[in-house]
């Protein structure tokens, strides 16, 4: 699931670390989808969401010399992005909002398929975390583990718990 | 380096590359769901579970990445490009007006202080930004700041504070305001709400009430799921419960509270008195579990969530004398080990009677402490266990007994109401009696807090049970009482609030003692702090409906608009306050309004003394006397850039902070020490700084377990990230300042990193490696994989 930045990345890292802002967003546009998202799911609203990624991108911007290989900006960013959510969600300051039923459901198309947003939201943080980055993010738990420093191990176990937790949340058919 | 250690050096490169080799393949299997060590199948019934589970992964893909998610065109990469190459007007005017306005408000002593550090920051290391880059900054700056206001000082604050402070002394504020502190002589209740809880049309009582019947509890929750199946509600109260949770997990808790501000220094040290180091916690004197353990002769170490292992370390070469492995269903959290026993916690995940939810199974969770008999290091026996209800939280040890802290959350999808166990907690098998649950403090709740203690001796049998019925929050544990600290942020009230309930705890028994509520929520456990019987906090206060004011209360609760509207409203909104309660929990002192539109970001109380961290664009420190508690005075302020996450008393007089840097615009750097000088507590220095170049963050801030610190060895352990995980010693000379004694990488940056030493040896255990180095030269004597 690695989509972005082959040998042209590289050269985009290049860029990006003399201060090339074009390179940066270049780099960015392969991700940000699944970047926002992935917050947007972790915050459960638009602002904070909004505001862990464009933060994540200034930090990433300035940092952007640790990054040794452009192979590497997905997951770096992606750790930057949930070091923002951790850190957001526990400092309170901003974790609190509230969002009125109109914004969720424009936002979400909360229709048909919130109960699978209600199942996600009955994890715990980090039971999230780690079924955001395995399913949205497109990583293995290999690598789950290193941007969460967690063993891979534990990472497929928690995220099985997870899911398990989810399936009979849902209902989906299937015995146990 | 040398030659030995080269080798060394060599050899675990290539073990670790080995191993990991290994572990990447076990992963590739694992990835296909056919293999694991952790996991065999031991029926047909199992494999096909895993694959209902991928089916819900496959199915979880396509939903979250086909809902329509509207990406805020500040996002775009396009806006993003210019966000970085900045807007130079906007950008520069938009700079111009924080500075004017600061300069403004920054009293003539701030003033040289600001320019004093900013210009020693901008001499270190800052000078590699481009030109580009602090447009970049300013500009995010602006419009990260438009949810919250920008542009005010600390300089502006002190005066607030100090004002209202004063207020707050005289206690002549009319009874309606808000700031009205309490006076020694009036003790009455009423007078305690009012100034915790001015808008107080729930009725409020400092008693904690017991549940009177299962029907009763029964109603909270169902109110509750009322409340949140619309989706506004789910929002709130998932978002409550799931960040107490975590900041609570990630604090569970150590401080040297009991400790007066001169004798903090002996709150490192009793660690080294027994020639080997403990878990670094909350409260001094109340043991916690963590991930690693040591007895000085042996490191118990949790692996891979299933495994305990324990290493030999009597001799200079390691040696693995013993695994317990455990259970598959088995989530394993922490480890504890006293006088030849072992205590593993860990949660696990059933359904009831062994049925499908179809055939009314319902989903069930439940925490566990498991003894073990580790007498003969290499054959531990299990000698008891104990489980209850809920995932397990955190647990302390005080005079021999354990308080196991599970939080059980009620399922209401699976809500039966002649189903007790789907909604009241369960311990060893059998519901709490319903005296034994107590009630919040409003009138609906999802959730409990179960505390159970256990004998040490007697393990496999229960002391006492309470279920704390909330809508989720946070425990501090001192050394007599649990503090369950819940934040109320939809209630009536205009303002964030903090509800507390303290529950005291001897030889096992526990009781409810009293309840209050005041203004704010706590950023940690540090920010809470019991010291001679009295309560003090340190609260963040915000509007309660966060930064969307008119979303606040929505439930028809106008009776808030005219609180908010209040002149003591101003004072309270988006600022800082300190409090001190008594063993009661009623009011002693106040300090409002402080640090307006900063936040908390650590805190420390040390005897008589407290300090704490805010943040915003610059780090003021502040220091506060308490030694009168109904007369809480603020003696100093600094401010400095950054700030920082952990503060931790180091030695006479010190107090070391560790946490980020930050430029004028508030945007964090690397990783920044710092020496704060406390010896006079009204004149505050920062003595010593130091910047980690190129790491951004710490595991500090997130959990304070992770920490090593020895003022007598003269340690600073911790582990950042940078260009991969390193683990950091630091050691600290008044004249010289902090020194970088070890920097270690650690390769596969699998696990959780910890730094613990015994006699002169210091052991890093890096998931399933430790190695081991000398504490004086730092140069390696042996390492093993496990």
């Amino acid at each position: 699931m690695h989509t972005c930045e082959k040998n042209t990345g590289d050269e985009l890292v290049k860029r990006a670390r003399g201060g090339d802002t074009k390179a940066f967003a270049k780099l960015y546009e392969g991700i940000y989808v699944d970047l926002y998202r992935f917050a947007f799911y972790m915050m459960r609203n638009a602002h904070d969401a909004e505001d862990v990624v464009s933060e994540a991108v200034i930090s990433a911007f300035e940092h952007i010399s640790n990054l040794k290989k452009a192979s590497a900006f997905r997951s770096w960013m992606f750790t930057i992005v949930s070091n923002g959510c951790k850190k957001r969600l526990l400092s309170k300051e901003c974790s609190q909002v509230e969002l009125k039923e109109t914004d969720l459901s424009a936002e979400l198309n909360l229709e048909e398929e919130h109960d699978v947003h209600k199942a996600l939201w009955s994890l715990t943080q980090e039971e999230r975390m780690i079924v955001l980055m395995l399913v949205l993010g497109g990583y293995n738990s290999r690598e789950v583990g290193e941007i969460l420093e967690m063993n891979p191990i534990t990472v497929r176990s928690k995220q099985k718990r997870a899911l398990e937790k989810m399936r009979l949340l849902l209902g989906e058919e299937g015995g146990v | 380096m040398s030659e030995q250690e080269k080798k060394t050096l060599e050899a675990l490169d290539i073990t670790k590359s080995e191993n990991e080799k290994n572990k990447e393949e076990k992963n590739n299997y694992l990835e296909e769901g056919q293999f694991s060590e952790t996991k065999k199948y031991d029926s047909m019934e199992e494999k096909k579970n895993d694959t209902d589970i991928d089916e819900i992964e496959n199915s979880l893909q396509n939903d979250l990445k086909n809902a329509y998610i509207e990406i805020p065109d500040s996002l775009k990469p396009e806006n993003i490009e210019k966000m970085l190459a900045g807007d130079t007007a906007e950008a520069s005017s938009n700079a111009d007006i924080s500075e004017t306005e600061s300069d403004a408000n920054v009293n003539a002593s701030a003033t040289i202080m600001d320019e004093q550090t900013t210009e020693e920051k901008q001499e270190s290391g800052k000078k590699k930004r481009t030109f580009q880059w602090k447009k970049a900054h300013a500009y995010a700056a602006i419009a990260a700041s438009l949810c919250i206001i920008l542009g005010i000082t600390a300089a502006i604050n002190y005066s607030d504070l100090t004002g209202n402070q004063n207020m707050a002394n005289n206690a002549a504020n009319n009874s309606g305001s808000d700031a009205s502190g309490k006076t020694s002589s009036s003790k009455n209740k009423s007078d305690a709400q009012d100034s915790t809880g001015k808008s107080s049309d729930v009725e409020e009582t400092s008693k904690i009430a017991s549940a009177e019947d299962y029907d009763q509890v029964y109603s909270y929750i169902k109110t509750e799921s009322e409340d949140t199946s619309d989706s506004v509600g789910l929002y709130q109260n998932e978002t409550a419960a799931d960040t107490s949770q975590e900041s609570s997990a990630a604090n569970t808790s150590s401080a040297e509270g009991s400790a007066s501000a001169k004798s903090t220094v002996t709150a490192d040290t009793a660690a080294s008195d027994a020639g080997y180091s403990d878990t670094n916690v909350r409260e001094e004197g109340v043991g916690e579990a963590d991930i690693v353990k040591t007895d000085g002769k042996y490191l118990y170490i949790l692996q891979n969530n299933s495994e305990v292992r324990i290493v030999d370390i009597q001799q200079s070469e390691m040696q693995d004398v013993a695994s317990i492995e455990l259970e598959q269903n088995y989530t394993t959290s922490e480890i504890y080990v006293q006088d030849n026993k072992l205590f593993i916690f860990f949660t696990t995940t059933n359904t009831s009677e062994d049925k499908s939810i179809y055939d009314g199974g319902v989903y069930r969770e439940s925490a566990t402490v498991k003894t073990y008999d580790i007498t003969d290091r290499s054959a531990p026996k299990e000698i008891g266990s104990v489980s209850q209800s809920g995932s397990y939280y955190s647990m302390r040890v005080v005079d021999g007994y354990i308080y196991l802290l599970s939080q059980f959350y009620v399922n209401t999808w699976q809500l039966q109401k002649d189903d007790l166990e789907s909604y009241i907690p369960y311990v060893q098998g059998k519901a709490i009696p319903i005296a034994n649950i107590y009630m919040p403090p409003y009138s609906q709740a999802n959730q409990y807090m179960v505390v159970t203690s256990i004998d040490m001796n007697d393990p496999e049998n229960v002391v006492d049970s309470k279920g704390i019925f909330s809508q989720g929050g946070t425990c501090y544990v001192s050394s007599s009482h649990i503090y369950m600290c819940d934040s109320v942020y939809a209630d009536n009230a205009s303002y964030t609030r903090t509800s507390i309930r303290k529950i005291s705890f001897k030889d096992g028994k526990l009781s409810g003692v009293a309840q209050t509520k005041v203004w704010g929520t706590l950023n940690d456990s540090f920010s809470i702090d019991e010291y001679k019987g009295n309560l003090r906090l340190v609260t963040t206060v915000n509007a309660s409906g966060g930064f969307i004011p008119w979303l606040a209360g929505s439930n028809a609760r106008s009776t808030d608009t005219s609180a908010a509207s209040t002149d003591n409203g101003s004072i309270l909104q988006d600022s800082n306050a300190l409090y001190i309660l008594d063993e009661d929990l009623e009011l002693l002192g106040k300090i409002e309004g402080l640090a307006k539109d900063e936040t908390v970001y650590s805190a420390r109380f040390m005897g008589d003394s407290g300090y704490f961290v805010t943040f915003r664009q610059t780090d003021p420190l502040f220091s506060v006397d308490l030694s009168d508690p109904e007369n809480p005075k603020i003696l100093d302020y600094l401010k400095i850039p950054g700030f920082s996450e952990y503060l931790h008393p180091y030695g006479d007089g010190q107090l070391l902070g560790i946490g980020m840097d930050a430029d004028d615009n508030g945007i964090t750097g690397g990783v920044k020490l710092s020496m704060f000088d406390i010896s006079d507590p009204s004149n505050v220095a920062e003595a010593q700084t130091s910047l980690i170049d190129h790491v951004y963050s710490t595991d500090v801030g997130y959990n304070y377990k992770s920490v090593l610190i020895d003022t007598e060895k003269n340690l600073i352990g911790f582990s950042a990230y940078g260009d991969a995980q390193h683990y950091y010693i630091y050691g600290y000379d008044k004249d010289s300042g902090f020194t970088c004694l070890l920097d270690r990488k650690v390769n596969g940056s699998y696990g959780t990193l910890r730094g613990v030493y015994s006699g002169n040896t210091l052991y890093i255990i890096e998931g399933n490696a430790i190695e081991a180095f000398d504490l004086e030269t730092f140069e390696k004597i042996d390492d093993i994989v496990l």
